[in-house]
């Protein structure tokens, strides 16, 4: 079952007989501790960093790499310009 | 309401990190109701507010899959479902204690039968409907759950328990059967006593 796939599905009517008690079950609620919206907030910071952490750790090596790579480049490019104009 | 949670999910969208004070104030409007639907589920208080706000976390950073072509209520109880059942197998898989077991919790069942008389005057209706699902079976509890609180079809119920359609509307039935049969066991003594 996808929770992405958003596709409303009716209740089940067939053979359904609510009433007291089943109905009560559609308003089911349970309170909740004061500190619940506070710990959803930080499990959402912590998991936007550890996020940004590990792209970054990922990233990182790359973008190295590529600098690394432009300035060996533009250095023999450079080398090659100047060994022309000698000559 | 659903004007202001289109709204609501409308900023969020627009946010491109998240607005995260939007998105709270839908937590504010459904955490009572997926904590006690994750109670009821994987049977267990203490771990039941811990799995709600995963779902909440979840659903915050799958908010762009959310097209909105079902509500934003359904949308968030088809994740905890998945949660839940999630957080069930890796539990059975360390307590051993299967899900498909009907006597797991058959001794609470009889003993809340026992003790109904006294304790269903001190509660509250809601209270009373807690206690009854925590004495059914897993097998029956989770199926009316999904059904008769979440609202999923039977065929979403099948596929996200892995049984059989024609199983979930067995188990479905039997579970409301037995889910009015206690609820009359905890309530009519107590009626009685009034009108006596």
């Amino acid at each position: 079952m996808s929770p992405d796939s958003d596709k409303p599905n009716p209740p089940p009517t067939d053979d359904k007989d609510l009433g007291e008690p089943i109905a009560d079950l559609l308003n089911l609620e349970q309170d909740t501790s004061p500190t619940f919206l506070s710990v959803v907030r930080r499990k959402i910071y912590r998991r936007s960093t550890t996020a940004q952490f590990v792209s970054f750790s990922f990233d990182l090596p790359k973008i190295i790499l590529v600098e690394f790579w432009n300035m060996i480049v533009q250095l023999l490019s450079h080398r090659s310009t100047q060994k022309g104009g000698r000559s | 309401m659903a004007e202001q949670e289109d709204e609501l999910l409308q900023q969020l969208r627009e946010s491109p990190e998240g607005d995260l004070r939007a998105f709270e104030q839908l937590v504010r409007q459904y955490q009572n109701r997926i904590v006690a639907d994750c109670r009821h589920i994987i049977h267990d208080a203490n771990n039941a507010e811990d799995l709600a706000q995963e779902v909440f976390v979840k659903a915050f950073f799958g908010l762009r899959t959310f097209e909105g072509r079902s509500s934003f209520g359904h949308w968030l109880r088809r994740i905890k479902v998945n949660h839940c059942l999630n957080y069930l197998k890796k539990q059975q898989g360390q307590t051993l204690v299967s899900i498909e077991d009907d006597n797991v919790y058959g001794d609470a069942a009889a003993g809340t039968q026992a003790t109904a008389d006294s304790h269903a005057e001190a509660m509250s209706n809601r209270q009373l409907i807690g206690k009854i699902l925590d004495s059914m079976s897993a097998t029956l509890r989770i199926p009316l759950v999904l059904c008769d609180a979440d609202e999923l079809s039977y065929e979403e119920i099948a596929s996200a328990l892995g049984i059989s359609l024609s199983a979930v509307k067995m188990r479905i039935k039997r579970a409301r059967e037995e889910f009015r049969s206690l609820y009359r066991a905890y309530v009519e003594p107590v009626e009685r006593k009034q009108t006596a």
